[in-house]
């Protein structure tokens, strides 16, 4: 008996006739007109046949010419179990349907299973070019099984040069990922994530490893070879700001923002151009590293940054906003950040009526008489409304004063205008209130 | 706000504040900043003198209608807020005893000198009434007005927070009975 024939799963072809049993648990009520079976030797004249085709599958057997059903069998092994059939159980046969029965009786080993897989990897860079030095690349790579054996234990161990490997998952660390196994015709892909070291040539090699034996090992690994590229010239500015109070706001508040430009590196930022745009604020002041609008920062190193603050008041009720950009000389790495906003949301005051009032005074100064010589101008007792003092009169006068000027000249001073509003506050009692006595008074 | 209370703010200020045209330029220069836009400093004496006066007119308003906001977020008073026990058709009169009250107003004061407006000036004003007795008139959950009463009121004006040195002034007040404020009054319950 050869290997073939010592196999334990038979293959059992049955004609059947409409509605036969064996599309059940076979020979359960079979009721066969004909039977042919292929590739059975029939040494054992189908001990234990009944268990597994049923008794009357095995009467209708025995009836037919065993002679000439042992000219068409090649292995016979006791059957006595049907592994599968086809076509599936309770499926409604046609006549002359084909049965396919795998038969096994459990006393021989299985079939051996094919011994070799063939496994390739395949590999790319998923980034765009160009590959700079400093910045993280994407690997992709696809390993496949072209069969015909299931391959376990599948490794991809890597091979690099001017790289870092970047772990990006708990199968993979710097040098392998395990993939486990992979059955006939199934793949795989890995996603690696590498940074370069710095500018040159890199290279990153995959090579996989399994069981069983690979027919074909050149297709095992696979090796891609770059340059990298020195880094241009750049910087990564951010602009963080902050608005105090932190409200509710009323119209005519003083806020303040607190502003930071600060450059991530890795070059120096150089003539940092920073602006600022207010909606419904106006502005009162900036102090520190920016007293402009729009002033310009000659140089901010890698690391560091400049503050700033800028005080405003709200001018009207609704929202009101302070935004805040900045860029450089250089190529920024990240832009998403060069720009920051604050935003709030201003009441009208609660203003206790009249309002507004309004003074508008026109002051005259009054020159009362000279008084010397002072410097290079001449010095004057004056008058302004009800506030005396002594003031320098200067051009104004110069041109006209004598060495005794008349007295009684008049000069227009700053015109002030004055507005006032009064707005309400927090009011509140502190302690218990004692309530003595109430009176109900009926209208 | 008041019918006739007999007592305004302006009257616990003194008649003028003599430091004002110093801190508001010392305020302006502190708050524009070195090299920013500036003034003489007679312009600021002749507006800080005006600008006393604009002051006084704007406090120009009752004392107990400011104070008595104070009561309105009182939690003892809270009850007279609730109309199934107290109808909007019953005027209750209500006697506290010793207790105080504290209330802010804040004067802003906005000054244009020969056309050029500066950024407001935000004062603050606190009041704090120290009360032996009071009788508060209450109808629709509203404080309607005062019946009579025994007080200490005080005053202080600062910007930011520095007082205006001098300005400080405390006076009894016996109040006479029947101050009405303005209608609907002050609110039961509402925030201040």
């Amino acid at each position: 008996m050869s290997d073939d024939q010592m196999r334990t799963l038979l293959l059992i072809a049955l004609i059947a006739t409409p509605s036969l049993g064996l599309a059940q648990p076979a020979g359960q009520g079979a009721d066969c007109s004909a039977v042919v079976i292929e590739r059975m030797a029939m040494q054992h004249r189908m001990p234990n046949v009944e268990g597994c085709l049923g008794r009357e599958v095995v009467q209708e057997l025995n009836r037919t010419d065993h002679r000439a059903l042992e000219r068409s069998v090649h292995h016979w092994e006791a059957p006595d179990r049907i592994v599968s059939q086809s076509p599936a159980k309770d499926t409604e046969l046609q006549h002359n349907t084909p049965i396919l029965l795998d038969v096994s009786d459990g006393s021989l080993p299985p079939p051996s299973k094919p011994s070799t897989a063939d496994v390739s990897v395949q590999a790319f860079i998923a980034s765009k070019k160009p590959f700079l030095a400093g910045e993280k690349l994407r690997f992709a790579i696809r390993v496949a099984n072209a069969g015909p054996a299931t391959a376990t234990g599948v490794a991809a161990y890597f091979q690099t040069e001017n790289l870092k490997i970047f772990p990006t998952s708990g199968e993979c660390s710097e040098r392998e990922c395990r993939v486990v196994d992979l059955q006939s015709g199934a793949n795989a892909t890995l996603d690696i994530v590498a940074g370069i070291l710095g500018p040159g040539p890199f290279s990153f090699g995959v090579t996989v490893r399994h069981a069983p034996t690979d027919p074909d090992p050149r297709n095992d690994s696979v090796l891609i070879r770059d340059l990298a590229e020195p880094r241009p010239a750049a910087a990564n500015l951010g602009v963080s700001a902050d608005l105090q109070p932190s409200g509710p706001y009323h119209v005519g508040e003083r806020v303040t923002v607190g502003v930071l430009v600060r450059n991530g590196g890795p070059q120096t930022a150089t003539n940092v151009t920073i602006e600022q745009r207010l909606t419904n604020l106006q502005l009162l002041r900036l102090a520190g590293d920016c007293r402009q609008v729009a002033c310009v920062v000659p140089s901010i190193p890698s690391e560091s940054g400049v503050k700033f603050e800028l005080q405003a008041t709200v001018s009207d009720a609704g929202e009101f906003s302070a935004t805040f950009s900045a860029r450089g000389a250089q190529q920024d790495l990240n832009s998403a950040d060069n720009s920051a906003t604050v935003r709030g949301t201003a009441t009208a005051p609660d203003v206790v009526p009249p309002n507004p009032s309004v003074h508008t005074v026109r002051t005259l100064l009054e020159v009362l008489g000279a008084c010397g010589l002072a410097g290079l101008g001449l010095s004057y007792p004056v008058r302004i409304a009800r506030w005396r003092s002594r003031i320098r009169v200067r051009a104004a006068l110069e041109g006209t004063a004598t060495a005794k000027p008349p007295s009684g000249i008049r000069i227009a001073a700053p015109a002030v205008s004055l507005r006032t509003r009064l707005e309400r506050g927090v009011a509140k009692p502190h302690g218990t209130i004692p309530i003595i006595n109430e009176e109900v008074r009926h209208d | 706000m008041t019918e006739e209370t007999g007592i305004s703010v302006r009257e616990l200020l003194p008649g003028s504040f003599s430091r004002l045209g110093q801190t508001l330029q010392e305020a302006a220069s502190r708050e524009n900043g070195p090299g920013e836009r500036t003034l003489p400093g007679f312009a600021w004496r002749i507006a800080g003198s005006e600008a006393s006066s604009a002051l006084q007119t704007a406090l120009d308003t009752d004392v107990f209608s400011l104070l008595a906001r104070g009561w309105g977020v009182a939690r003892e008073l809270a009850k007279y807020a609730d109309r199934s026990k107290y109808p909007a058709a019953v005027t209750t009169i209500v006697y506290l005893g010793k207790h105080s009250v504290t209330a802010e107003v804040h004067p802003v004061l906005i000054v244009s000198i020969d056309g050029i407006e500066w950024p407001p000036f935000r004062f603050t004003l606190a009041l704090s009434a120290n009360f032996e007795t009071v009788a508060l008139v209450i109808r629709d959950a509203h404080i309607i007005g005062l019946d009579s009463g025994d007080c200490s009121v005080s005053a202080q004006l600062r910007y930011g927070e520095v007082p205006l040195p001098g300005e400080l002034q405390s006076r009894h007040v016996a109040l006479p009975g029947c101050l009405r404020f303005k209608p609907p009054g002050i609110a039961i319950g509402s925030p201040t």
